[in-house]
């Protein structure tokens, strides 16, 4: 039987962002896990995320290798209510602007809503 | 259930440091060796009386073990929680509960690091973590760790209260002042908050001077129970009181970027100790990058939250400010060899002890330490320290 992680995992290779949401207290549960941690309930059931969010905080890193381009790093608060981590490309990244999600080689892949990739 | 009981019980009698700088040659076992067997000479005591020991390494497991064959002790108390570098201010909770109980009489708290000279440095450190200790939901986007996940969290304090870059560089700016008039301290060259802002950068909004110093450096300091530390040969600092809290392990698992554990653990040490902010004349807040000292005071009470920035501005925490916050450079200036715990520690001591020549803070009687842990300000704690005056 595989756990949670690796639940989510081969989601993610398969192209598909999955949450856990909890049926206790109907929230929506990131990381993965065995139990809710916001009301210890087991009834964990997986659904595909909507895609939409919001960027939560962001950061460029300038620490690479020469010759390669400084990258995004960012958190995202998703609407179902969980924030993680991501990669934002845009133009320009901006706190609190909406983005929707896509899954690209099984990482977190963001675009600022109305810009397509 | 504030642990009042605790409140001066226990005293720091000795403190020491080694190689804080560069120490090339010498290894981690050595630098800590040498810091641990000052701290005992400072005490007055004898390596063969120290029957407690917490101490704590990032690269080594079983390090406890490790340190107690090299001391040639046999302690009836040994702590090794490691909760990042606020583990050593974390360890004054558990070193008070082994000596109140009669289990030991002299903890020695130790740590030693050669991460800047040494072989087996930052670097090889960070790509051996990466398989022992993965983060599968971050490590695809490839955070520069430590600088990213603080800098994440600056970036969202700068959205949610305004703080900007300049105040942010206060904290540096601030932080080498105090540098410069400390002998031990690594980095002591002029600097401004145009130096500052004008750094490379290194993960926005941060540049290099936003980071903390890579240094090689020990630290050590012996605690025993408050009625054997009249004997000492130095005067004795006690500890009025101390509180840890850990609320996460990675960043994206923090609740809220803008709120630290030290709001937590800093009502747990005020409780203790019957002290508030106000109260305290010095402080020593673990400055991995310039939002954590901002962080600390918002979280610890000394200003509103999101009046960080604001309150640091003009110089507010350097010399000569209007409150005195890490007087021996910190980890920004003087001396940050991976885990900084000890050296905030030894320098609220030597402050309290009056021994800090031309940084000396005056008639200083109460000092704060706030320890600062893991990747993402995970895990904090604090210690209120004072003069035999305080009890
Ligand atoms: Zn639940």
């Amino acid at each position: 039987m595989n756990g949670p992680d690796e639940e989510f995992r081969l989601a993610l290779e398969s192209g598909e962002l999955r949450l856990q949401h909890c049926d206790g207290c109907a929230r929506a549960v990131f990381p993965p896990r065995i139990f809710c941690p916001h009301c210890g309930g087991t009834a964990l059931a997986w659904r595909p995320a909507q895609g939409g969010g919001e960027v939560y905080s962001s950061t460029t890193v300038h620490m690479v290798p020469k010759g390669q381009a400084p990258y995004n790093v960012s958190l995202v608060a998703l609407d179902e209510g969980v924030r993680l981590m991501g990669r934002v490309e845009g133009r320009q990244v901006v706190i609190g602007q909406r983005v929707t999600l896509r899954v690209e080689k099984a990482a977190l892949i963001f675009s600022p809503e109305g810009e397509t990739p | 259930m504030s642990g009042s009981s605790l409140r001066g019980s226990i005293a720091i009698t000795g403190v020491g440091t080694a190689g804080c700088g560069e120490a090339a040659g010498l290894s981690e076992l050595e630098l800590l060796a040498l810091a641990a067997h000052a701290a005992v000479v400072d005490a007055g005591l004898t390596m063969a009386d120290i029957d407690g020991l917490c101490t704590a390494n990032l690269n080594i497991a079983m390090w406890p073990l490790n340190v107690v064959e090299y001391l040639g002790i046999r302690p009836t108390f040994i702590e090794g929680t490691n909760i990042g570098g606020s583990a050593f201010v974390a360890h004054l909770l558990q070193a008070a509960l082994a000596l109140q109980a009669g289990i030991c009489n002299a903890v020695l708290v130790c740590y030693g690091s050669n991460q800047r000279t040494g072989t087996f440095g930052r670097r090889e450190r960070t790509i051996a973590r990466n398989s022992l200790d993965p983060a599968p939901y971050e490590a695809p986007y490839a955070p520069f760790n430590p600088p990213s996940s603080y800098a994440l969290i600056a970036a969202r304090h700068m959205h949610q209260y305004g703080t900007t870059r300049p105040q942010l560089a206060e904290v540096a700016v601030a932080a080498r002042g105090w540098a410069r008039l400390n002998p031990e301290a690594f980095s002591r060259d002029p600097l401004s908050i145009e130096d500052v802002l004008n750094a490379r950068m290194v993960s926005d909004p941060f540049g290099t001077h936003d980071c903390c110093l890579v240094t090689d450096g020990g630290g050590a300091f012996v605690l025993t129970r408050a009625e054997r530390a009249k004997d000492a040969p130095q005067p004795s600092v006690y500890m009025l009181g101390v509180g840890t809290a850990a609320w996460h392990r990675t960043i994206s698992g923090m609740a809220d970027l803008t709120i630290t554990p030290s709001v937590d653990s800093g009502c747990r040490a005020y409780a203790m100790s019957g002290l508030g902010p106000a109260d305290i004349d010095v402080l020593q807040l673990y400055d991995a990058f310039t939002i954590n000292p901002i962080l600390a005071l918002e979280d610890l009470g000394f200003c509103a939250k999101g009046e960080g920035g604001p309150f640091v501005e003009g110089g507010a925490i350097g010399p000569g400010g209007r409150l005195p916050v890490n007087t021996n450079g910190g980890g920004l200036s003087c001396v940050q060899p991976n885990m900084y715990g000890t050296f905030a520690v030894i320098e609220a001591v030597r402050q309290l002890r009056g021994s800090c020549g031309d940084r000396q803070v005056a008639g200083a009687r109460a000092a704060l330490v706030n320890g600062n842990g893991g990747n993402a300000a995970a895990s904090q704690a604090t210690a209120i320290l004072g003069t035999a005056e305080t009890l």
